[in-house]
């Protein structure tokens, strides 16, 4: 299951878990021990699950290895013709890419930068 | 007369006696457990904390290995051989040279660390047969990574079986507390493999990227090893700026650098500016420009110590215009925020330049830091 859907099947049986704890309460107000015992302990097991759930989750959420969308910007250093595109191997800041398809002027990397904002993505789904 | 105790006991019959007595019994015997075992359950608990955090730095430091595997192979190392020899590279360690009399020691320590940089090149260009020059340096830089991952987790590791061995809450607490710090330093090593493959810019690379800048579009030539020099004017004033030759993760040697250039133009140099990143504290932002005074160099500190010497020597002042970033932001690809400060680096240094020197003075602009993903 991924990180965010066993975060929220966690939640949920932690809700789960405090309604039947507070029946257990009034069971136990009531004087129903016996019921009180058997919805407590059924509080107790969801709790638990929830927190294995949970915990499961935490780790899973951040990848070990992570790999960051990266982007190049090339810029025409005649017409300022502007271009953002994904990072390929052998780019860096400075590099010459060729002419302009729009005035024919030399363009260059001017920035390689790590997208903001977006989250990671693991080694593995590369 | 029996006391107001033994009245207050007298109340309780039969099975309400026998329900206080059980519960005095479970208390006593709860404060005595707790007692007795509660420093063991608390080891317990900080043991499976940090056994946790173990078990991380194991995944990232295999993850390192791999990537570094198959980086290698990508570039023409073949089969087994370069398992092998990742896994030798990976315990790889340079003894410091000893400081009992310390005079000396920095070129002691210089010499070591050029001899061990030279052995990993070589190590690489072994390894990666069909790998250029960049390429070499960006592995080179990603064994690294791979490297520093490899002693945390081995030197974690043996603290936690230490303190598992001994059962000392001491020892434990101690490695406890420092893990979320250890654990920052790991990720941002696990970050920076992907980039060293790749040969992206990282965060460290801003000061070379200001310098490369400025450079752009005026000739360049090499001053020292893996270290260039464009010289331009800056509002009348002779500016020769330097950095590490990219695109390929080099630092230079901006010390030998500066020392060269200064021994060069004698007193004609009024000012030497270093550009560097610079570790910001949490709640600070990142990409903040800010002055300051002295030689911005990091690492090992042989290239500070040269500099400052000369300046004892020559009495050039020293400044610097430092920009603010995270640990892990310094060694995974450079975050946009970083790149928008650059304009106003540029313009911090050529400020600086017009208020510490006049007209017809030299003056030395350093961008330090590793300039993989930057050329000039």
């Amino acid at each position: 299951m991924a990180g965010p859907a066993r975060s929220l099947v966690g939640m949920a049986l932690s809700a789960l878990g405090l309604i039947l704890l507070i029946i257990s309460l009034a069971e136990a107000l009531m004087g129903e021990e016996l019921l009180a015992f058997a919805f407590f302990g059924a509080s107790l097991v969801l709790s638990l699950l929830s927190w294995a759930l949970m915990k499961g989750a935490a780790t899973s959420a951040v990848p070990v290895i992570r790999s960051f969308p990266v982007s190049t910007e090339i810029v025409c250093e005649a017409c300022g013709l502007r271009e953002v595109r994904a990072f390929s191997r052998g780019d860096y800041i400075l590099k010459h890419v060729g002419k302009c398809p729009r005035c024919g002027g030399e363009r260059i990397i001017t920035s390689i930068f790590r997208e903001e904002g977006e989250k990671a993505i693991s080694e593995e789904s590369l | 007369m029996p006391s107001a105790i033994q009245l207050w006991l007298f109340d309780f019959q039969g099975d309400k006696l026998s329900d206080l007595l059980i519960s005095i019994i479970l208390i006593l015997g709860s404060m005595a457990f707790f007692t007795i075992f509660g420093q063991r359950i608390q080891v317990w608990m900080m043991l499976r904390q940090v056994r946790m955090s173990v078990n991380k730095l194991k995944l990232m430091r295999d993850g390192g290995r791999r990537i570094a595997i198959e980086a290698l192979r990508e570039l023409g190392g073949s089969g087994d051989d370069v398992a092998e020899r990742v896994d030798r590279f990976l315990e790889h360690f340079a003894i410091e040279p000893e400081s009992m009399d310390p005079a000396g020691v920095v070129w002691k320590l210089e010499r070591i660390l050029d001899v061990r940089e030279q052995r990993f090149l070589d190590e690489v260009r072994h390894m990666a047969p069909k790998a250029g020059d960049v390429e070499v340096h960006n592995l080179e830089g990603l064994l690294e990574a791979a490297l520093a991952l490899n002693v945390l987790y081995k030197v974690v590791r043996h603290y936690y079986l230490l303190g598992k061995k001994t059962s000392s809450l001491f020892i434990i607490a101690q490695l406890q507390m420092l893990m979320p710090l250890i654990m920052k330093s790991a990720r941002a090593y696990a970050d920076a493999l992907m980039a060293f493959k790749e040969g992206q810019p990282i965060g460290d690379g801003i000061g070379a990227l200001v310098a490369a800048k400025l450079m752009h579009g005026h000739p360049f030539k090499r001053l020292v090893k893996d270290t260039i020099v464009a010289e331009m004017d800056i509002d009348g004033r002779k500016a020769y700026v330097v950095k590490a030759e990219g695109p390929g993760a080099m630092v230079g040697k901006p010390g030998d650098a500066v020392v060269k250039l200064v021994e060069e133009l004698g007193e004609a140099v009024k000012a030497v500016i270093f550009v560097d990143a610079t570790l910001k504290l949490e709640g600070e932002q990142t990409g903040e420009v800010v002055d300051g005074i002295g030689v911005a160099i990091g690492g090992p500190g042989v290239e500070k110590f040269k500099v400052e010497e000369l300046s004892l020597k020559v009495k050039v002042p020293i400044y610097a215009v430092l920009i603010k970033e995270d640990v892990s932001e310094a060694i995974s690809p450079m975050k946009k925020e970083l790149l928008r400060s650059v304009e106003e680096a540029v313009e911090r240094v050529k400020n600086l330049v017009e208020e510490v020197t006049e007209e017809g003075d030299a003056v030395i602009i350093v961008g330090v830091g590793n300039t993989m993903g930057i050329g000039q």
